[in-house]
């Protein structure tokens, strides 16, 4: 056996690429090197597709488990979100609440494991106990944590390099949400919008951990966009920051996406457009200024922030390319905006919805009256939850297909007193979803630069689970019922299915293992790592024999 | 503003839940706390003012699974084992104190009382042979649903609508499907499973039977469901009666 690992190793060493520092540069490209995956959505631009093309709708019938990743008991009720990443054969994701795992990708062996204990009075406002993973730089992985903290950790050992408090706690401050790492800066956001926080966008020093800047979601007096709110209401305008922002290296720009104002279900306090709650802002890293924001749900009441993943693709839109930011909103409208000005360009329903008489010119929705929440219960389509949520939508250069999971619901939205109190809900209602039969899902692929339906397959419930496309011409997903499913990316046929026995609530995403393409998604709290068979004429490079489950 | 009247009254009856700690000088009492929880954690089962819906009514001041206040608040927290009764993962202790004291406030406020007779009821039940779908403590065949605790899992409006219009409110799991399998053989029965992949159904012999989709043609008549609706059979005084007497079914009969 020990003969064996040795030339094991030298194999690897050829198969796979070398271990190295994670630097900007290759985070910029990598899609270079698809077989790891180094950022949350896989490229700067977001578009969580993967160049690897071995699986294919001819072959992944025959997926099968290479090994699975199972949560040690986190002590308390939590969600696997994670998406892993994948660096030199070792793959990092994340347990709930707040635990990182290295595991060696050939075996499933664990390396290291990282884990903070989270206090007994760990505020979790209006989500659950998760992460949703990592980000890589240097020799550096970093993590958010369910009590407000950001940490560095030595990639290699797990050892903890530097802390820092992002927000606190005790006012409903948390982080979900994977980094993003860019050059010598690591940036996170914060949950709390069901708190009433005031939310930010932080930049720290990845070496140091020292705050380069901090960007507050809701402007303060004498600055613009402050007139949108009320002297008493902007303090607790909420505005979180809770899910992964998307990159143009070319343009320098990062482009986040910003939660609901406070509170949730009732306006009357803030009237207002109360920006730049349910916006895309465009930050210059270096300096935390901002560039441009686009706001797509004004004075919002039903939760509809716009926190979902902003995909960057360049496109035709009007006659001419553009560089695009793509974005299928909570609203239920899909966007394309220009990402060099922020200028509104497209927006057309992907959902069923009965909020607004459609987008006028500028992007601003015409709002139907009386759609708003009320005391004796308003239903609306979508459900506070959105026509999608906070797992990711995928984007095919292959195909020109912009793939969106959709929650076809409706809810009764009641409105309540909100009255701050620190640490406390502030939403000021609630809703009461339709569910069982009433509501249902899809997956959907519109064309990304028209917005027009090209297909749909529909799921029998709203899917809480993310997809992912392939340049091998798949779209790979889950469901609420505990399926991880592969659809033909052109017509999404469905091709393969496989019963993880609890619902999937993860996005998936694709690597190689000794160069072979694997693809790794979460059903309950169980990560599976799933890979064809090796044949004979899959074997390129001489290979001792494994004592594996093959 | 019905918010803010009820929650004044709430808070006179419940006085004492205040006692146990010290509210800064203006912060809200625990029940109206309580009260702004529940509209986001609870109502949606319960319905808003925990008047009962796809959940049992709350408006009671006995409740089964918690005869004390700590054992409420576990419930809030944990959920009820084998239930729909789901935990709240993201209240505090203090919070789930004062959705407790909420819940508790609602079971001192004077309900519309069941009208009918439970013991004339308890006839109705075996003139009409609901035993040969239901089981109450024993007794009785089982394809519908097990009615020995009824009375603590479902409220009078939800029953009395299961009785008129059984459609309108048939559980996910007693859905009726009419499945054809691709050598044409049709099954009709409960839905007991369904996902995008595969529909589990048992005919009314008891028989599961197991559809993979693909290559079947899966017809949902949803809202179907092998109830018989008693609107016509009954009186609305019998059907008062009958509602009086699943009410009372506390575990025993």
């Amino acid at each position: 056996m020990r003969a064996a690992g040795v030339v094991l190793a030298v194999a690897i060493a050829v198969v796979e690429p070398a271990t190295a520092q994670v630097t900007f540069e290759r985070l910029r490209s990598s899609s270079s090197e698809p077989g790891n995956w180094l950022t949350y959505s896989g490229s700067y631009g977001s578009w969580r597709y993967t160049p690897l093309d071995q699986i294919t709708p001819a072959n992944v019938a025959n997926l099968r488990v290479a090994w699975v990743h199972q949560a040690e008991d986190p002590g308390r009720p939590g969600l696997m979100e994670t998406t892993p990443l994948v660096d030199g054969g070792v793959l990092y994701t994340t347990d709930p609440p707040s635990t990182v795992v290295a595991i060696d990708t050939k075996t499933g062996s664990k390396i290291w494991r990282w884990s903070k204990r989270m206090p007994d009075d760990l505020r979790s406002l209006g989500f659950p106990p998760t992460n949703r993973g990592i980000a890589l730089l240097g020799d550096q992985a970093f993590v958010g944590t369910m009590d407000g903290w950001l940490y560095a950790l030595d990639a290699k050992t797990g050892a903890e390099r530097w802390s820092v408090q992002v927000g606190d706690n005790a006012t409903g401050h948390s982080i979900t949400l994977a980094p993003l790492a860019l050059d010598g800066l690591v940036i996170v956001g914060t949950s709390g919008g069901e708190a009433g926080i005031r939310g930010f966008i932080d930049a720290y020093d990845a070496e140091t951990g020292k705050l380069r800047w901090r960007f507050w979601t809701i402007p303060g007096p004498g600055e613009p966009g402050h007139e949108t709110w009320t002297p008493s209401s902007w303090q607790h305008g909420a505005g979180a920051t809770w899910l992964t922002g998307s990159y143009d290296a070319d343009l320098d720009l990062l482009y986040w996406g910003i939660g609901n104002p406070g509170p949730d279900w009732n306006g009357d306090a803030r009237p207002g457009d109360n920006l730049y709650t349910c916006s895309v802002l465009a930050i210059e890293p270096k300096t935390g200024k901002l560039r441009w924001h686009f706001q797509f749900t004004p004075h919002d009441v039903h939760d509809w922030d716009a926190n979902q993943i902003p995909i960057l693709l360049d496109g035709e839109v009007g006659g001419r390319t553009r560089r695009l930011l793509a974005t299928a909103n909570r609203n239920a409208f899909y966007y394309l905006l220009d990402r060099e000005t922020g200028e509104f360009l497209h927006a057309s329903p992907y959902a069923k919805q009965t909020w607004a008489d459609g987008i006028d010119a500028k992007g601003r929705p015409k709002v139907r009256p009386g759609t708003e929440p009320s005391v004796e219960g308003t239903l609306v389509w979508p459900s506070l939850q959105g026509a999608t949520n906070w797992f990711s939508p995928s984007y095919s250069p292959k195909t020109n297909l912009f793939y969106v999971p959709v929650r076809e619901m409706g809810a009764y939205y009641y409105k309540g007193e909100a009255e701050y109190e620190a640490g406390s809900y502030f939403t000021g209602g609630g809703e009461r979803a339709l569910s069982g039969d009433q509501a249902s899902g899809a997956i959907r692929a519109l064309d990304a630069t028209t917005g027009e339906l090209r297909w749909e397959w529909k799921l029998l419930t709203p899917p809480w689970s993310g997809v992912m496309a392939t340049a091998g011409g798949l779209v790979f997903g889950g469901t609420q019922e505990g399926h991880i499913f592969a659809l033909d990316a052109s017509s999404g046929e469905p091709l393969w299915s496989f019963s993880t026995g609890s619902p999937v609530r993860t996005n998936p995403m694709s690597f190689t293992i000794e160069g072979r393409q694997h693809v790794a998604m979460a059903g309950g709290n169980a990560l599976f790592v799933l890979g064809l068979p090796e044949t004979r004429s899959s074997a390129s490079t001489p290979r001792p024999a494994l004592p594996s489950s093959e | 503003m019905p918010f803010r009247l009820f929650t004044a009254a709430a808070c006179l009856v419940v006085a004492g839940f205040a006692v146990a700690r010290e509210p800064a000088p203006g912060a809200p009492e625990p029940v109206e706390r309580g009260h702004r929880l529940f509209d986001v954690h609870c109502a949606r089962c319960h319905g808003v003012g925990g008047g009962g819906g796809e959940g049992p009514a709350l408006t009671r001041p006995v409740l089964r699974y918690a005869p004390d206040d700590d054992a409420l608040v576990m419930v809030i927290q944990e959920g009820i084992p084998r239930t729909a009764m789901i935990g709240t993962f993201s209240l505090s202790n203090a919070e789930a104190r004062d959705v407790a004291a909420y819940v508790r406030s609602l079971g001192r406020v004077e309900q519309t009382a069941v009208t009918g007779d439970a013991g004339r009821g308890r006839v109705i039940y075996d003139e009409q042979a609901c035993g040969a779908c239901h089981i109450v403590a024993g007794e009785g065949r089982g394809i519908g649903p097990e009615l020995t605790a009824i009375g603590e899992t479902r409220g009078a409006e939800y029953l009395r609508q299961s009785l008129v219009d059984s459609t309108a409110v048939v559980a996910e799991e007693y859905r009726v499907v009419t499945v054809r399998g691709e050598g044409g053989e049709t099954v009709r029965g409960l839905r007991v499973n369904e996902d995008d992949f595969a529909v589990l159904v048992r005919d009314v012999d008891a028989r599961l039977h197991t559809f993979v989709l693909e290559g079947s043609t899966l017809r949902k008549e949803m809202g179907e469901s092998l109830m018989p609706s008693y609107a016509e059979r009954l009186s609305s005084a019998e059907i008062e009666d009958l509602v009086a007497y699943l009410v009372s079914l506390r575990g025993a009969r």
